[in-house]
């Protein structure tokens, strides 16, 4: 007997964003860019490179940040975090393919890269990093689903390279998250002087791994919404306090970079560009700091996801504000995304939710706490 | 403005999404005064009771782990938080050992076991679903080292004892809750457990949030053993 699931708002919302993203999606490969992106040869790159390429890879910073911590640190109290950081990770890159593939006009040339090598391009670096680190990932999570199969060979096969694997994913990590500041290192007179900065590649770096932190974070808590999994809160409190270490490094030297290019005064400037930079350190670094050095922000659950929230909304801006907001004025030309490119971008990220809650739901992604296994079994006697 | 766009796009997806939980956890306490059975209540068959609505379980390693049963939760409903004693603090059978706290109702639990306390259950708050899952085992509150078991364990109650025990408690919380046995106290008094219960059932969650401080006394001291 067919099972109907029960109608509920968010239900309905996917249902509208999954029938609009198909419908864009049929488009865009039938009809190409133009009909359903603002995207101009003025403005090659907008929302899907920005927002589902750029930003994407840095939100998925948590999967090498908890495998550094559980396979390399051997801090083996978050192990308990590790699955769904990885499955977070592993997702998350596949999507930044998947946004890949639709933003490339000549997308079923995609393979190049790996034919053509151009190693003087900053590209071809992150092209083969992404590449070279969602196989990593693909491999960490294939133990998840290995143990899930009751695979134990290949399973076992895996675990004897986990550690040589975490090592090369943190490499490749490193690599990666700072080239894509570096792609924007060849536009120093196009990109606004608060963002353009020959530091550019290890402010993506580091504002990756708070970002990682955080989302690991937020991740909890999606899973306790959605899908009734626990929150580990001592861990995440210690993510949070070594994220308070990372936040203060960050926002020092970006001081430090901006008055020693002389354009620290820019940013009172009321530039909507000098604005949104404000906004942006504000929601970024600022206002999440401040939250999380008050112990009790820090140790509450509610503390916890509104400073990561805050953490994850200014990384967006950052991104966006770097890759679209701060280009626009010496481009000579105005940029605001089509209903088509929202579309398909709120599709690719929705779908990345459900590939999460599919794969937790049918693979050993969550841990159950050790406390379980030592509860005495219980015999109920129904009164 | 394509960053504000994304920045509106997801706090609005995140406020949108607290306003329906607020609504669903009202629905939720509406659904919950549903009436509950004698068969809601469960009695493990290898937990020890104490009179005080807490129970004990002997570890492997000789502690033990202490927590509230499922008829003090009922009565609770939502837990919003635990004031533990201190780590190290000896605890005496008897003894006031931690409170919790429901809305603006504060209840008294005593300790079912002398011993040190040597460890809290932060998970009580942080994780409340898996708690009331599994009350008996993970929704322990203390873990003591006990000093006196063999002494202390002579005043609770398991198995079968536990289960006929665990009826008369309920036929008394009956007939606290239906004013029966409130005669002493003020007849203005509105018990509100009360009207609520005359059309047959007799106990509902959260039964604690709609008692006045008077009953919230009387069943301190008549259910939970606390001295004045």
């Amino acid at each position: 007997m067919v099972r109907i699931p029960k109608i509920t708002f968010w239900r309905i919302i996917i249902a509208v964003i999954m029938v609009l993203g198909i419908y864009y999606t049929v488009i865009r490969y039938t009809q190409g860019l133009g009909a359903v992106t603002n995207l101009s040869d003025q403005y090659p790159w907008g929302l899907w490179v920005a927002f589902d390429v750029i930003t994407g890879v840095g939100l998925a910073a948590g999967g090498f940040l908890i495998a550094l911590t559980v396979y390399i640190f051997r801090i083996d109290n978050y192990k308990p975090i590790l699955r769904p950081a990885i499955l977070t990770g592993f997702l998350g890159y596949t999507l930044v393919a998947v946004g890949l593939l639709y933003d490339l006009g000549k997308w079923f040339d995609i393979w190049h890269a790996i034919i053509f090598w151009n190693p003087r391009s900053v590209m071809f670096e992150v092209a083969w990093c992404v590449m070279l680190y969602l196989t990593v990932l693909a491999l960490e999570f294939s133990t998840v689903v290995f143990e899930g199969l009751k695979w134990k060979r290949l399973n076992q096969l895996i675990h004897m390279l986990i550690i040589p694997l975490a090592i090369f994913g943190v490499i490749l990590s490193t690599l990666h998250q700072s080239s894509l500041g570096s792609l924007f290192l060849i536009v120093p007179a196009k990109l606004y002087t608060l963002w353009y900065s020959p530091l550019l590649p290890l402010f993506f770096f580091i504002s990756a791994v708070s970002v990682g932190f955080a989302m690991v974070t937020f991740e909890s808590f999606l899973s306790r919404r959605f899908l009734g999994k626990g929150i580990e809160l001592n861990l995440l409190n210690g993510l949070a306090r070594v994220n308070v270490l990372v936040m203060i490094f960050y926002l020092t030297i970006k001081i430090w970079d901006l008055a020693g290019r002389g354009v620290l005064g820019d940013v009172l400037s009321t530039r909507f560009e000098s604005i949104m930079f404000d906004i942006e350190t504000l929601v970024q670094v600022i206002i999440p700091l401040v939250l999380l050095l008050i112990p009790a922000v820090r140790t509450s659950t509610k503390g916890l996801f509104v400073s990561s929230l805050f953490v994850i909304v200014g990384f967006i801006m950052n991104r966006l504000d770097v890759a679209i907001t701060g280009i626009e004025a010496s481009s000579g030309a105005h940029y605001f995304p089509a209903f088509g490119e929202i579309a398909i971008s709120i599709f690719i990220v929705t779908i990345g939710f459900l590939a999460f809650a599919f794969l937790a739901k049918h693979f050993p992604v969550f841990i159950e706490p050790k406390e379980n296994e030592e509860e005495p079994v219980e015999i109920v006697h129904d009164i | 403005m394509v960053a504000i766009m994304v920045a509106i796009t997801i706090i609005g997806f995140v406020v949108l999404d607290l306003v329906l939980q607020a609504v669903r956890k009202k629905e939720e306490i509406a659904e919950k005064q549903v009436e509950l059975e004698f068969s809601d209540f469960r009695v493990p068959m290898a937990t020890f009771f104490y009179p005080g609505h807490t129970w004990v379980n002997i570890l492997p390693t000789g502690d033990v782990h202490v927590g509230l049963d499922d008829f003090s939760r009922k009565v609770i409903g939502n837990i919003e938080h635990i004031e533990f004693p201190k780590e190290g603090r000896m605890l005496k059978q008897g003894e006031s050992a931690f409170t919790v706290k429901s809305g603006s109702k504060t209840l008294t639990f005593l300790s079912p076991v002398d011993g040190e306390v040597i460890g809290i259950n932060r998970m009580m708050l942080s994780n409340p679903a898996e708690v009331s899952r599994n009350a008996y085992g993970s929704g322990w509150v203390l873990n003591l080292k006990p000093t006196n078991l063999s002494v202390n364990l002579k005043a609770m109650k398991i198995a079968e004892d536990a289960v006929a025990w665990l009826k008369v408690e309920l036929r008394r919380f009956r007939e606290f809750a239906l004013g029966e046995n409130l005669q002493h106290i003020k007849d203005e008094l509105q018990y509100e457990v009360g009207r609520t219960s005359q059309d047959g059932g007799f106990l509902t969650e959260g039964m604690l949030g709609r008692m006045d401080e008077e009953a919230v006394k009387y069943f301190e001291k008549e259910f939970l053993g606390r001295k004045e």
